[in-house]
């Protein structure tokens, strides 16, 4: 790399406490670890209410990402390891945690986590993370009732997002708000798969778009494909969206006309629905194991 | 000893004839002294197949294009393809003309479902194994093929008591174990395999387990990797019954042992394997889908896992149908796509540990 070239993909890593609450006066505190392709998301809550998070980049060293996660909440507040009654791992990385005292899919976790932040009328989740996308549809106690899943390629995907960061030169978390910033609409992209849609972009650019244009075409493109998957398994309000990818406007919004269904907005992180999700699993699995409920 | 092993074995002291799916009439195989031989996917990556397959083709047929093209089935005296698919049949062209076993034939298959279809096909193995015949310099008559009729019902028999078994919980073998006995039928000598079966019914006869909520029926075509049994078995879940090629739909249906005449004979060979439960390929396949819906209902499952193998399009044609009928009878269901493999194991793995969660819970 350059000296000084800048990372457009480079999304910013963030920790959150809440300041009302102190951990050492909870009973139960629970921790959900969700280890995802891109992104690692760890949650703790106290006595089933969200206390903190942390999100950071994946790194290669699959064990040591869960704790990384944890450390920044850890650095904050003085809460360690130890102190969680009760730990769930999620994401494809969840065999790699090795102090989770269980592991669940991410599918059940965004379930749960979904249904607890958007209330009980959420039916129908999508989440977009680094490297799959699915559909899933939950019951009224955030249960799966049925799931989709696509992983076969990049497009509409947080790797393949942040391919067109680097492509097109615009730092990653303003694609979406710059996707809008043109005169119209365009068509989108022909070419969804994100090695050939570089060619294509470059093509477009070459042609006299404006970069926000091929950015509006790209995203519009990953819209219909993500679509399709919703509909595959069947639009039921209410909608929420997950993942790292939901915070992107620009596929957000495109997706809702698409579907002709607003999604619910919610004032949290809607990229750690899934460790939330394996947070209230561990509350729940903590009680059961004591007998408590 | 492995399969591989085993077969070389078997080569020294008879004609092995090898065979790619189950519409292959193994009683004729039988009936001339043969012994006959479903040709299993192992783990080769294909490397020399790709030269003579596109990309795009079922990664079985190009792995068992790639076991013969690196030498391992030279034990085969012959290596007999029906009209099952485009895939395989572009497997057999390349195997005759590479000259891959010293015989090499091809069963033009009627793709309809009909009784009308018996004569032709009764013309067909009559030309195809009197080149078989001469080639290999063996025979077959009415009493060696009536012979031959009896031994694969028996083994058929064994095959349903031990399905029966498993789904009335008489049967404590995990799922790996089960598919391993289902599919050496289609690779050990009949009396050998019969033996091993006797002893599993031996040992399990005062058995009574119950996995009612971990009960799902497994759907696929060409799906024999026991590591995914394996993968299912540490996931948690029960395969009570299936409707895999060498699974259910080749043990289902027996040849008519009645005729007076070996062209009556061929005749019921020729029946029995028109209208044996149908392969997506085949016209109509309706066949399968209810009786996949039957397991479900008489075995107590709570759902179907529909694994289908990567580019078979007939597959994915099928599914389409077995999803419609899965959603109406209100049957949980869950597709996955994999190869002989399984490529994607830790994404099949993710899929299947949600669909136990959906189904069982946490």
């Amino acid at each position: 790399m350059l000296m000084g070239k800048k990372d457009y993909w480079r999304w910013s890593e963030n920790v959150y406490i809440d300041r009302n609450k102190d951990w050492r006066q909870g009973e139960i505190i629970t921790c959900g670890i969700d280890v995802g392709s891109v992104s690692t998301k760890a949650v703790i809550m106290v006595d089933g209410s969200l206390y903190a998070y942390s999100v950071i980049r994946t790194g290669v060293n699959a064990q040591e990402n869960a704790k990384k996660a944890f450390f920044p909440m850890e650095e904050e507040t003085g809460i360690k390891i130890e102190n969680c009654s009760y730990i769930v791992g999620t994401g494809y990385g969840r065999i790699n945690i090795p102090f989770a005292h269980k592991t669940i899919t991410e599918i059940a976790c965004h379930g749960k986590g979904a249904s607890f932040v958007g209330g009980k009328k959420i039916r129908t989740i999508l989440d977009m993370g680094g490297q799959d996308c699915k559909a899933i549809h939950i019951d009224e106690e955030g249960r799966v009732t049925n799931f989709l899943m696509n992983d076969k390629c990049a497009a509409g995907t947080g790797r393949g997002l942040e391919l067109l960061a680097e492509l097109l030169e615009i730092p990653i978390e303003e694609l979406g708000t710059r996707s809008f910033d043109i005169d119209e609409e365009p068509e989108p992209i022909s070419n969804v798969c994100v090695v050939f849609a570089r060619t294509e972009a470059y093509g477009l650019l070459k042609k006299g778009w404006s970069k926000n244009k091929v950015l509006a075409a790209y995203l519009r493109a990953i819209a219909e494909r993500v679509s399709s998957l919703i509909m595959r398994i069947g639009v039921e309000p209410e909608f929420f969206v997950s993942g790292g990818i939901s915070k992107n406007v620009g596929i957000v919004k495109r997706i809702e006309r698409i579907i002709g269904l607003e999604a619910v907005k919610v004032d949290i992180d809607s990229q750690i629905i899934g460790a939330l999700g394996a947070a209230i699993f561990a509350k729940a699995l903590y009680e059961k194991e004591r007998g408590i409920i | 000893m492995d399969y591989l092993g085993f077969l070389n074995e078997i080569a020294k002291s008879r004609k092995v004839i090898g065979y790619f799916d189950t519409y292959f009439p193994e009683e004729f195989a039988y009936a001339m002294g043969l012994h006959p031989v479903r040709i299993m996917s192992d783990d080769e990556e294909p490397v020399r197949a790709n030269e003579f397959l596109q990309g795009f083709c079922c990664p079985y047929a190009k792995n068992i294009l790639e076991q013969a093209l690196k030498k391992k089935l030279n034990f085969l005296s012959a290596a007999i393809f029906t009209r099952y698919c485009d895939s395989l049949r572009g497997v057999y062209e390349v195997w005759k003309s590479e000259k891959l076993s010293p015989v090499v034939e091809f069963i033009r298959y009627s793709q309809v479902v009909r009784e009308t279809a018996k004569d032709y096909l009764s013309l067909e193995f009559k030309d195809v194994f009197n080149r078989v015949k001469k080639a290999l310099g063996c025979d077959y008559d009415y009493d060696s093929l009536k012979y031959a009729i009896s031994k694969v019902n028996k083994k058929r028999k064994a095959l349903q008591r031990l399905y029966s078994m498993r789904k009335e919980g008489k049967l404590n073998i995990s799922s790996e174990d089960f598919y391993k006995t289902v599919f050496s039928s289609t690779w050990k000598p009949i009396d050998e395999f019969l033996k091993s079966c006797e002893a599993l019914f031996l040992r399990n006869n005062s058995v009574n387990v119950n996995f009612d909520d971990k009960k799902v029926v497994l759907s696929a075509t060409e799906l024999d990797n026991l590591n995914f049994f394996k993968l299912l078995d540490e996931i948690g879940f029960f395969i009570v019954s299936d409707d895999i090629a060498s699974g259910t739909r080749y043990v289902k249906d027996f040849v008519s042992e009645e005729g007076d005449t070996l062209d009556d004979l061929i005749e019921n060979i020729a029946l029995r394997y028109i209208m044996k439960p149908p392969c997506s390929v085949k016209d109509p396949s309706d066949r399968r889908i209810d009786e996949l819906i039957e397991e479900v209902k008489t075995s107590g499952a709570k759902g179907v896992i529909f694994f289908r193998t990567r580019f078979c399009d007939s597959e994915g044609i099928e599914y389409a149908f077995i999803k419609r009928r899965l959603e109406t009878e209100k049957i949980p269901h869950l597709y996955i796509e994999s190869d002989h493999r399984l490529s994607n194991y830790q994404q099949l793995r993710t899929r299947l540990e949600a669909f136990y969660e959906q189904i069982v819970g946490i």
